[in-house]
């Protein structure tokens, strides 16, 4: 048969071929506690008691992860929180920091670059190395993983290692090898690898407890099945998994593209001090970045220029932005002053420029005759340049709160960080006076409620009519921050004799505190 | 000066009002209102409390509603009259019965149309100025606007604008407190229920918080400052009082007259009784029966009680026509009219009539008969009644569920913005406390700061929070019926469940009306002795009722005297089992008093051993005094009921029947014994007058006490004894039918289908497995070829398994399916069900092992068949041998897992060579007292009574029976995880007797869970336990159970101040109450005490 002949050879081809390339060897490294590394590496106290991480598994809050002493205490990993604090009532836990976590996996996939040019990531637990010709450099093989995990023992991360030919056999002995260290023979590996149990398959949980309930728990029981009989009841992901297990099919490892760092520098033979010659200098640096963020269509928020001093060091200047920016002008402009507060006795040989915060540049269609726009692009042109002035922690605009308290109901923001909202909520209708202050006492000449002849910085004022009060109860489930914070206050809109409308208040509770000003209508 | 304050919202417009209807009367009473008006927005429901309280106080009270309509718009509602008051019902009835559960839909031109006779005041008329004219033309010189203050800074101008609004409109103003609480202490709980409300944290609350302390309840002084511009306003409060003259006594409640083609119900009583007397007594009505029915006519007749129990025979009626088994009981079944009639089987013969002391003159109080039916068909009798009497005439009473102490801190903390597991170590630390005492000690005890300003408020808010109503439930079966219309009455809405509607009034409202309950209840094993009888008649021809049950047979008392009880009704716990070889019940009163004395009160008022030894000729039987030897003298001296003790009462002490009866209710209440101490002067008093001496009148007065809160009425016992002797013959008799019934029947009762299997092998019943061409959804019987009936298992013992896809199996099925495609092809399974079927070895019968049917099952398409092969199948590749074969072990493992059962070994068995030296569970009862003893289990049960020193019941399970461990309190830190995470352990301890109970006291635990998971291949651990049993790993429902068991007075009253001798008591009761069992066990439904008074 033809087809027949067809499979025969192409098999044969296979074969030869597999022979004729290098001998690939992978290496998988299975971070088994990782989201309790976070506080290992912290040296978190709780650590010397039961600790545990949980996240939320399916509207259960479950343990991921568990210290040695949790263990011994008879909690299990897969436990509900609430199982487990029955089991072991002074377990103490964290939920679980996904961000976190994976900026950490990610610091330990650059870290695992020294070892290999080719690393990817194994799921959210696991880094998968090509090290193929990598490990004489370390010693072979042994060497090499030992050298990992040496270091990253001193990392405070629990780690294990497989060594074999292809990532999946790697990954399998890693995570279920049984010890921290497993280097599969590279002759005899299918062997070694097919006593793994089926899990190391990395399989669908669904088919993984199908295959368990027909009795078959190692790789092993799998392969006197044929193919076909395997896909046809558990899809073609199963024979295809044991194919890359075995080499069969290709399964490289996809080493993740490091972020984009944008950033120039600049060597100079002698030093350089004077100023107009640092701002040319950054001015070239600046030029390179720009061009590289136009390239890559990106936008910085913020710079930073490193000048390496021949006597005194590094120094780092920094400016930022209110909207992204990738002209040299603008940050030529902002640097200005930085640069200009630098004194360089001896001057700088080694300049540094690079961009931080970069996001993809969206940019805005410009509209003639959009004052709007234009209005907007000014503002955010001196916020600029207050901010790098003043910081722009500094540069702040009141957002309206929600809150009865008259002193809570705006919060000052950084401009940079909120947007404005100046929408006041509908029923936010408390009057307030447009200037307010710090209550001021009065000096009471006439009493009454409110005081019917009073004087108030200097000046004497006579009640005309008044309205209110406004009784406002002190919030109860915070301890108040101030005096005022803490007592039950009556405000009353004052309009006096000579047309002043004033804003006055008392506290009913505690009456011998006397009357006060706290602003005025206008 | 007077003044009336109209505006007021109580905490049943939930989670918005801080204060209960009472702490608002009773404040407005010390301020010195004139009146004050009730008004929740749409309901009436916190009416009847406001109510009854105010009655109480002696304040004037006005009832209302607070409409919130679609448009926002707000109405108070205040009736004038009766009339008036019917129209808003009818009108929340209405904007009620077209929303979802607990919201209410209304337009104004529902109010206008359906609303008469009401004064209605407009809030916020500012805002729905269009609304005025149309209100003032319907209501007239009844409508007003109202004036509300609020200290926002805006009052005066607000008043300004309204006060303008009325002079253009010509509608006079009203003054308005808008009063949410009664204190201004509570404007921290009105801001937390806002938070629970809302779903938000206190922090975010913002403007949605009390601005102020100002909608409380204020003085007349203060609201006449506030309006001192608008004086009229004021007066308007009075004459809107004054002008409103319905009061909520006015409602009549008239009870369906049941005449039937022109019969007046008396005379139709006496038709039915008669005929019903004729039925019961074919040889002649005996002298005493017929004294007893003229006596009880004759009372019926004057207090015009008849339609009651017309009501109650036409609904037994209707379910014995459609073979629905059910059984009265109640006070007012305790009469031979009501044998007569049918509603109940206990006969005169067997049990006192004290009928008059239940329903008496004295006690103007509706009668009281509970009716049990098959739970699984109860919803066809409470269809029937809806039917018959219609939505508008029948509903069932609701139930407030209220914030128990767990939920309100739960509740509380996660508004106070505590985190998770803050809360977790909160709430884990109100395991069974009763009165809701936080204390600052427990929270330290989980490491909370006590003193730490959120941890101190949670615990201060959330203790008032405690008891508040949070939402309207329904009631189990609590049928209210009416002759008018009940909508009239109370306002009607839609419960969750489908076809159910629920009147916005619960028991105790109900009872403070006036108004008749009928409980339609649901009792499992009803529908097991139903199912048998059905079983019966199609299989072996015999033709048994409840009423025909061969009496008096000696066969079936000898098996209980053996305690070979398993199943049955009542007798079946531990300590039922455990005292029937010792009791040696031999009579039908007999076994009354079984189902009496193991209960709670009589083992803590000590009075199970002297009545064993009395029974059994040790000890003498001496009365009090030879006046009270009559009422004794069926129970040897001791009081074992509710009515001996009134009856005591009433000879020994002179108590009237009235107070007798106050008294019962005492007894029967589970407010615990502190009400009971208010009779005991009286009590004291009376014997010292008849002559009794003072030591005499105090240790009967002890006696009585004894069983306070867990007082049990013959009728009950005589009701629910019936139903224990049924069960037992059939067991007895055909133990294949009873246990295939029972399997049937599930879940209910104390054991699980494992034990249930187990106890069928025992009697040499043949039990057959799950088999894809036999089984059907339910066990059932087929012959044995040995001319014996075998029981096959159905499919409903298959966990998860779908009935829906059983009946496709079945109504499939022909001659026979002979492979597994053509099940999958004819029946039309989905792949996961065949899974199951393959998992639980349904297929054994193709020679096909659990594995290879698996394999084949896995192998079908998971879509519909290929057009080609749609008749003939795919000629599927035969089964492929390479799969391991299953040992025993794992057999039995996967039946487990996929069944729960197995019929193969008990697990125990199997691991016998790995666990050593034990004790087996049939072998205890040679061991004595103090013995050391090491026993092996699974773990069945696990439970932690509610009290506070921590013990803890285990229940393990061997191959031979079930042992039952107690682990003191101060061991079980050190076997925590061992206690709450095993689920096979040995326990090494010492055996232990007292008197009706064995115990193994442990002192050393092992966990060898890890042994089970050898059997099997350990992916699916084997949970040996019942559904949901397990009390104490699940610490939420432990709460609620504990709760509720305590309000139903199951578990004894925990004590705190615990020595050895007080725990050894409480274990003894609890183990009585029936100690671990099915948390949807009957008893909750059962013993409800507060039912029946």
């Amino acid at each position: 048969m033809p087809a027949q002949n067809h499979m025969t050879s192409s098999t044969v081809l296979g074969q030869k071929h597999q022979r004729a390339v290098l001998q690939k060897r992978h290496l998988a490294l299975y971070l088994p506690q990782l989201p309790l590394d976070q506080w290992r590496r912290r040296d978190d106290v709780r650590l010397s008691g039961a600790f545990g991480v949980t996240a939320t598994v399916s509207n259960a809050e479950r343990l991921i992860s568990l210290n040695t002493y949790a263990s011994q205490l008879g909690v299990k990993i897969g436990m509900s929180l609430t199982d487990a604090t029955a089991v072991c009532p002074d377990i103490l836990t964290e939920p679980q920091n996904v961000v976190r976590q994976r900026h950490l996996l990610s610091a330990l996939q650059r870290w695992a670059d020294k070892f290999s040019p080719r690393v990817g990531l194994d799921k959210d637990d696991g880094l998968a190395l090509d090290v193929t010709g990598c490990a004489h450099l370390f010693g072979g093989e042994a060497g090499l993983a030992q050298a990992m995990l040496d270091e990253l023992e001193d990392l405070k991360i629990k780690a294990s290692i497989g060594i074999a030919n292809t990532r999946s056999a790697a990954r399998g002995l890693s995570r279920y090898g049984g010890k921290q260290l497993t280097i599969s023979r590279a002759e005899g590996e299918a062997l070694q690898v097919t006593r793994l149990p089926l899990e190391a398959l990395d399989l669908s949980p669904d088919t993984l407890i199908n295959l368990k309930r027909l009795g078959l728990k190692a790789i092993s029981d799998l392969t006197s099945f044929k193919s076909s009989e395997l896909a046809r009841r558990f899809s073609v992901n199963l024979p295809l998994a044991l194919d890359a297990l075995r080499g069969h099919r290709p399964d490289p490892v996809i080493p993740t593209a490091a972020p984009k760092v944008f950033a120039a520098r600049m060597n100079l033979p002698e030093p350089i001090g004077l100023i107009d010659d640092v701002k040319s200098v950054l001015e070239r640096l600046a030029d390179r970045v720009c061009t590289r963020l136009h390239k890559e269509a990106y936008a910085a928020l913020g710079f930073q220029l490193t000048l390496r001093c021949v006597d005194t060091g590094d120094h780092h200047l920094s400016i930022g932005f209110a909207s992204p920016v990738r002209d040299t002008a603008s940050i030529m402009r902002q640097f200005q002053r930085p640069i200009g507060e630098l004194t360089l006795t001896f001057g700088a040989d080694w300049f540094r420029l690079v961009a931080l915060n970069t996001a993809i540049f969206k940019p805005t269609q410009i509209v003639i005759g959009n004052e709007a726009a234009r209005a907007e692009a000014a503002i955010e042109q001196t916020i600029t340049t207050l901010g790098n002035r003043l910081g722009f922690d500094r540069v702040r605009r009141p957002v309206s709160t929600p809150c009865h308290i008259p002193e809570l109901e705006h919060a000052s923001h950084e401009v940079v960080s909120a947007k404005a909202d100046g929408s006041f909520d509908a029923k936010h209708l408390h009057p307030r006076p447009q200037r307010a202050f710090r209550p001021e006492r009065l000096h009471i000449i006439k009493p009454g409620r409110p005081p019917r002849d009073f004087q108030w910085r200097r000046e004497r004022f006579n009640l005309k009519e008044a309205e209110g009060p406004e009784r406002i109860a002190p919030v109860w489930w915070n301890s108040p921050e101030t005096w005022l914070a803490g007592e039950l206050r009556d405000y009353w809109r004052v309009r006096t004799t000579d047309g002043r409308q004033l804003w006055l208040m008392n506290c009913p509770q505690k009456p011998e505190l006397g009357w006060f000003c706290a602003g005025e209508f206008i | 000066m007077a003044y009336a304050e109209l505006d007021i919202t109580t905490n049943f417009t939930f989670l918005k009002g801080a204060s209960h209807p009472a702490e608002l009367v009773a404040q407005a009473k010390v301020l010195g209102l004139t009146s004050i008006g009730i008004a929740d927005c749409n309901t009436l429901s916190g009416v009847v409390r406001a109510y009854a309280a105010a009655r109480e106080v002696g304040q004037d009270l006005r009832v209302g509603a607070r409409l919130v309509l679609r448009s926002e718009t707000t109405i108070l509602c205040y009736p004038k009259t009766l009339s008036g008051y019917s129209s808003l019902s009818q009108l929340l009835t209405v904007g009620k019965r077209r929303a979802p559960k607990g919201e209410c839909h209304l337009d104004l031109a529902d109010v206008i149309e359906g609303l008469s006779e009401c004064a209605v005041i407009l809030i916020d008329p500012v805002f729905a100025q269009s609304d005025i004219p149309v209100l003032k033309n319907a209501f007239g010189s009844d409508c007003y606007l109202g004036l509300s203050v609020r200290y926002d800074g805006w009052d005066q101008q607000r008043f300004a604008d309204i006060s303008s609004l009325s002079e253009r409109s010509s509608v006079p103003l009203v003054s308005l407190g808008g009063v949410l609480m009664h204190s201004s202490a509570r404007r921290r709980l009105a801001d937390i229920l806002s938070c629970i409300r809302l779903g938000l944290k206190i922090d975010a609350l913002g403007l949605e918080a009390q601005l102020n302390a100002e909608a409380r309840l204020k003085s007349e002084h203060e609201l006449r400052r506030v309006f001192r511009a608008y004086p009229a306003a004021i007066a308007n409060t009075l004459r809107i009082a004054e002008s409103c003259t319905f009061r909520l006594d006015e409602i009549q409640y008239q009870y369906p007259d049941e005449v039937l083609n022109g019969i007046d119900p008396d005379t139709r009583l006496r038709q039915l009784t008669e005929e019903g007397l004729l039925w019961r007594y074919p040889g002649g009505v005996p002298l005493k029966a017929r004294a007893l029915v003229e006596k009880e006519l004759a009372l019926v007749k004057r207090l015009s009680y008849a339609p009651y129990f017309l009501t109650v025979q036409d609904i037994v009626g209707y379910a014995r026509g459609q073979g629905i088994l059910c059984q009265g009981r109640g006070s007012a079944a305790n009469s031979v009219v009501c044998f007569a009639l049918g509603i109940t089987e206990a006969s005169p013969d067997t049990i006192n009539m004290v009928f008059e002391r239940f329903i008496s003159d004295v006690r103007n109080e509706p009668p009281d008969i509970d009716v049990d039916f098959e739970h699984e068909r109860r919803e066809e009798v409470i269809q029937y009644i809806f039917k018959k009497y219609g939505r508008d005439r029948a509903a069932i009473c609701s139930t407030v569920i209220h914030f128990r102490t767990r939920s309100a801190i739960r509740e509380t903390a996660k508004a106070m913005g505590l985190s998770e597991d803050n809360i977790n170590a909160l709430t884990s630390q109100v395991w069974g406390w009763r009165d809701g005492n936080v204390s600052g000690e427990r929270a330290a005890g989980v490491g909370l700061d006590p003193t730490a300003r959120r941890v101190a408020l949670t615990l201060q808010i959330a203790k008032e929070l405690t008891g508040f109503p949070r939402h309207l439930s329904q009631h189990t079966g609590g049928f209210v019926i009416t002759n008018q219309r009940l909508d009239a009455l109370v306002p009607i809405e839609n419960a969750a469940m489908d076809d159910r509607t629920i009147i916005e009034w619960d028991k105790n409202d109900i009872d403070v009306m006036g108004m008749m309950k009928i409980d339609v209840l649901a009792l499992g094993m009803l529908t097991c002795v139903r199912k048998s009888f059905d079983m019966l008649r199609n299989w072996k021809g015999v033709d048994v009722t409840m009423a025909n049950c061969p009496q008096d047979d000696t066969a079936t008392y000898d098996m209980i005297c053996v305690a070979d009880t398993l199943g049955v009704f009542q007798i079946e716990s531990r300590a039922q089992m455990q005292f029937l070889p010792r009791m040696r019940p031999r009579e039908f009163y007999d076994l009354i008093i079984e189902v009496a004395i193991i209960r709670p009160g009589p083992i803590q008022g000590d009075m199970v051993h002297p009545y064993l030894k009395r029974r059994r000729g040790e000890e003498p039987v001496i009365y009090p005094s030879d006046d009270l030897k009559p009422a004794l003298e069926k129970t040897l001296g001791i009081p074992l009921f509710q009515e001996q003790a009134m009856e005591i009462a009433s000879i020994a002490a002179g108590f009237t029947p009235s107070e007798a009866d106050h008294l019962r209710r005492s007894l029967a209440s589970s407010s615990g014994p502190g009400r009971i101490q208010i009779h005991r002067e009286r009590f004291i008093q009376g014997c010292l007058d008849n002559g009794y001496e003072q030591t005499f009148a105090e240790n009967v007065f002890r006696q009585l006490e004894g069983f306070s809160g867990y007082g049990f009425p013959q009728s009950h016992a005589a009701s629910f004894a019936l139903i224990v002797y049924v069960s037992c013959w059939l067991k007895c008799h055909h133990p294949e039918v009873f246990g295939c019934a029972l399997l049937n029947s599930q879940p209910m009762g104390f054991y699980a289908p494992a034990q249930i299997v187990q106890d069928m092998e025992r009697h040499d019943v043949k039990v057959l497995p799950i088999c894809i061409e036999h089984s059907f959804w339910d066990c059932s019987l087929e012959p044995d070829g040995a001319g014996n009936l075998a029981v096959r298992l159905g499919f409903r013992q298959i966990k998860g398994f779908a009935e829906e896809e059983a009946r496709w199996i079945t109504g499939a099925r022909g001659n026979g399916y002979r492979s597994i495609d053509a099940v999958w092809r004819r029946a039309g399974l989905k792949q996961r069900s065949l899974s199951l079927l393959a998992h639980a070895d349904a297929f054994h019968i193709y020679g096909l092992n659990r594995r290879e049917a698996l394999w084949q099952v896995k192998a079908l398409p998971r879509s519909g068949a290929l057009p080609l092969f749609a008749d003939i199948g795919e000629g599927l590749p035969e089964i492929s041998s390479l799969l391991p074969e299953l040992t025993d072990a794992q057999q039995v493992y996967e039946d487990y897992v996929s069944t729960r059962l197995t019929l193969r070994e008990h697990p125990i068995k199997l691991l016998s060579g790995e666990l050593g030296q034990r004790a087996l569970a049939d072998e205890q009862r040679d061991y004595t007292d103090g013995h050391s003893i090491t026993v092996c289990g699974l773990v069945v049960t696990r439970q932690r009574p509610g009290t506070a020193s921590g013990v803890i019941f285990l229940t393990l399970e061997d191959d031979t029976g079930v042992s039952n461990v107690i682990i003191w309190g101060s061991l079980f830190p050190k076997y925590r995880a061992e206690v709450m995470a095993g689920r096979l352990l040995r326990v090494r301890g010492k055996f232990q007797r007292q008197g009706i109970v064995t115990n193994v006291i442990a002192q050393q635990i092992e966990d060898l869970s890890y042994l089970l998971d050898t059997l099997g291949d350990g992916e699916v651990p084997i949970y040996p336990g019942y559904d949901n049993a397990d009390h104490v790993r699940s610490p939420v429902q432990s709460s609620t159970s504990i709760a509720r068991n305590q309000s139903s007075s199951h578990v004894p009253k925990p004590d705190l101040k615990t020595d050895r001798s007080k725990d050894k008591k409480t274990v003894t009761a609890y183990y009585a109450n029936g100690g671990g069992r099915h948390p949807r066990s009957q008893a909750s439904k059962l013993f409800p005490s507060s039912d029946f008074h």
